[in-house]
């Protein structure tokens, strides 16, 4: 009998759960009366909602056999994750490389990514993107990452302090650069600060290709041997801890690097506690509530040369959409895919202050109206732009290894003092040979 | 049917939905986070690959987790031992001594209890802000400028300012604890032990104490536990675990969900198995004979 009462009682639980399962499996039918359903998922960041909805519906127009069904979450890892788990997929996806769920590089590495080659091969992509490896994450001269929007990310200050005729004169070598920073440290102020220690992705993109080109920032994020033991290397490791020592960093700097306090290390800069900081273009609508309207611009500067004749750079932060490769609708979120590239879909995206890396970007960003998205975008014009994925090693074989600790964590220990920059730049060198020994086997990346 | 029959199937039907509850909820995903420990695995739904105890061997020479074991170490005695002496003692001057406004003060004690751990975190943001914090703020007013400091900044001191503040958010949970088991304290022991010639504080310690000793064990378990899980959200919302504040379980969350769920459930497994034997050593040691009234 109580053997009885309890198989029955598993098999309610059982059976209820199965149920609860399944209830929600309807929502994944491909059509939804004679429309085509196509699931278009979301990060929730800092490029606001608008632009995703506008860009729905205009494709929704174009297409009126598709029904875009937009869902945008701040957690987007893990409600995607969740539904994985039962089986489910979207059919387009918002999320970018870098962030700290590794999520769209654990779905790179599991090959739940679409090959996306013909998309890319049928828009007008700007020819450097579509060579990345952002895009051509593997490189096996397949794409499968499409860059959405690009923008300039270097150093943020404000031009009503920093400029010609103003309090300090813009610098545009290193040398420049500390001797601003000695000028500020008499009256008081810091030359530089930074969000968070991650913020310095894209000044790291930049130092990189700024100290030995292309081919040594391509190196260092794929993971070469010995690039932190050469000169070039030592170079940028002597930048960032110089940038970071106490002779030029925001004092409060990195009691408030962190995910709750990052704001007030922004607000240092709109204060004039600090100069420069690494940033992006959506800073100013981050902080626009705290920035006075009289006596603070914010300008963009790209990195300081090396020395007067030397080539200027600029980190160009990029953000991916993609299929996965068990999406029920795959052929109409590539034309969704293509639509963001089309004339319609670039010009909805630059209303809203978006640029897509066309091959004619930088005339389209010409033509557009006097604004923030305009003057950022003028640092192209005396700097080079810095780009790249991180490469692809045997995650499952270091699961000790978080990149983002050892290259960016390390910062808040520099700048604190706990460690010297030697250990920061050995540290790296050790993790850097250890990943360089554990490569993606061949096949699975094919 | 007879009623004996009838009795035990009432008592299975009532318990069997806790149980099943349990079985589902607690006892199966447990067992499954000690068997995804030995495999290989990117996220719950990727394919995963035997490893034997490759997850448990890099655990042993990964510096961060070694760090975050010697912080949870930290953390579970310090905040203990402080949390508990203050208890203690706020207690036993609320039960025994005719404080005015003794209950004020007990409300008082209890609120951080009932503030979630968010509002703690964001309160002691604005409490440790280096420029125009609280503390740096009440520091410079009353003229102690030197003590200013970069409380979640200063890899010094940045771990004794996560305590304290957990410390605070503790005490009046435990405090109201002790309250109830002081309370029950029978008035005639004190009565006569005063008749004696017994100081308070001879008294605390030959009647009180004692007398409260099975609820100071039974604390000791919460302490083990609550700590571990506390600090894992404090430290998550604040510094996240840089300048070497990780803790296991922020470690295990931020490996587990970042691609390495396996290596993540191995972290989970043991801070399970550390946690288990803690408090079943704490448990041991505190073992003495119950004295009763």
């Amino acid at each position: 009998m109580k053997k009885f009462a309890v198989l029955m009682l598993t098999l309610f639980v059982a059976f209820s759960l199965v149920a609860c399962g399944n209830s929600s499996e309807d929502e994944t039918g491909k059509t939804e009366g004679e429309q085509r359903v196509l699931k278009v998922d979301l990060f929730s960041g800092g490029n606001g909602e608008a632009v995703f909805t506008a860009l729905a519906e205009a494709f929704e127009e174009a297409h009126p056999d598709v029904d875009v069904q937009v869902r945008i979450e701040k957690e987007l890892p893990d409600v995607l994750n969740r539904e994985n788990a039962t089986g489910q997929y979207s059919d387009v996806v918002y999320y970018n490389l870098g962030q700290p769920s590794q999520y769209t590089e654990t779905q790179l590495l599991n090959h739940e990514v679409l090959d996306i080659t013909d998309v890319v091969e049928a828009i007008d992509i700007d020819e450097d993107y579509a060579n990345s490896r952002i895009v051509q994450y593997y490189g096996d001269g397949k794409a499968y990452l499409l860059p959405l929007k690009t923008t300039p990310a270097g150093f943020f200050y404000n031009t009503e302090l920093v400029g010609e005729g103003k309090e300090y004169p813009l610098p545009t070598t290193w040398e420049e650069f500390w001797e601003v920073g000695d000028m500020a440290k008499e009256d008081g102020r810091a030359l530089f600060t930074y969000p968070t220690a991650g913020y310095f992705d894209n000044t790291y993109n930049a130092l990189l290709k700024q100290a030995g080109g292309e081919d040594f920032l391509f190196d260092v994020m794929n993971w070469k041997e010995g690039v932190w033991d050469t000169d070039e290397g030592k170079q940028v490791i002597d930048i960032i801890s110089k940038l970071v020592s106490s002779d030029y960093l925001y004092e409060s700097t990195v009691a408030q690097a962190n995910n709750t306090d990052f704001i007030r290390n922004q607000q240092a800069v709109i204060d004039g506690d600090a100069l420069f900081m690494p940033n992006g273009d959506w800073i100013v609508s981050e902080m626009a509530d705290t920035t006075p309207e009289e006596g603070f611009h914010w300008g963009l500067l790209p990195l300081p040369a090396m020395d007067e004749n030397s080539e200027r750079y600029v980190g160009s932060m990029t953000e991916q959409i993609w299929i996965p490769a068990q999406a029920a609708n795959p052929d109409d979120a590539k034309e969704f895919l293509k639509f963001i590239f089309s004339e319609e879909g670039v010009a909805i995206m630059a209303e809203n202050g978006n640029v897509v890396p066309t091959s004619d970007y930088m005339e389209r960003v010409a033509a557009m109206e006097d604004g923030y998205t305009k003057e950022f975008f003028s640092v192209y014009e005396d700097a080079t732009p810095a780009f790249a994925a991180v490469g692809v090693y045997d995650v499952s074989a270091l699961p000790d290894f978080d990149r983002s600790a050892v290259v960016y964590d390390q910062i808040n220990d520099l700048a604190a003092g706990t460690i010297t920059a030697d250990e920061y730049r050995q540290s790296l060198a050790d993790a850097w040979a250890e990943v360089a020994a554990h490569p993606v086997e061949a096949e699975a990346a094919e | 049917m007879t009623k004996k029959k009838a009795k035990s199937i009432f008592v299975f039907g009532c318990l069997a939905p806790a149980v099943i509850l349990v079985c589902v909820f607690m006892v199966y995903p447990t067992i499954e986070v000690f068997r995804t420990a030995f495999f290989q695995k990117s996220n719950f739904v990727a394919e995963e690959t035997f490893a034997g105890l490759f997850n448990f061997q890099t655990l042993l020479k990964d510096t961060t987790f070694i760090e975050s074991i010697q912080n949870m170490i930290l953390y579970v005695v310090l905040i203990t031992l402080i949390t508990m002496t203050l208890a203690i003692l706020f207690a036993t001057l609320l039960t025994r001594e005719k404080i005015k406004g003794s209950n004020l003060f007990r409300v008082i004690f209890y609120i951080p209890n009932i503030l979630s751990i968010v509002v703690v975190a964001g309160m002691f943001s604005a409490i440790y802000a280096p420029t125009n914090g609280i503390l740096n703020t009440f520091l410079s007013m009353i003229g102690l400028d030197g003590l200013r400091q970069q409380w979640l900044g200063n890899p010094d001191i940045i771990n004794y300012s996560i305590i304290a503040a957990l410390v605070w958010q503790a005490i009046g949970y435990y405090m109201v604890m002790y309250m109830s088991a002081m309370t029950s304290i029978p008035e005639n022991l004190y009565e006569a032990a005063s008749l004696e010639g017994a100081s308070r504080v001879k008294q605390f310690f030959m009647i009180t104490l004692p007398l409260i000793w099975n609820n100071i064990r039974t604390t000791l378990t919460f302490f083990v536990i609550s700590t571990i899980n506390l600090s894992f959200m404090f430290i998550q919302l604040t510094t996240d675990g840089s300048l070497a504040t990780e803790t296991p379980l922020n470690y295990m969350y931020n490996t587990a969900f970042a691609g390495k769920y396996g290596y993540g459930m191995a972290i989970g497994a043991i801070v399970f198995i550390i946690s288990f034997l803690l408090s079943a050593l704490i448990n041991k040691v505190t073992e003495r004979d119950t004295y009763e009234f």
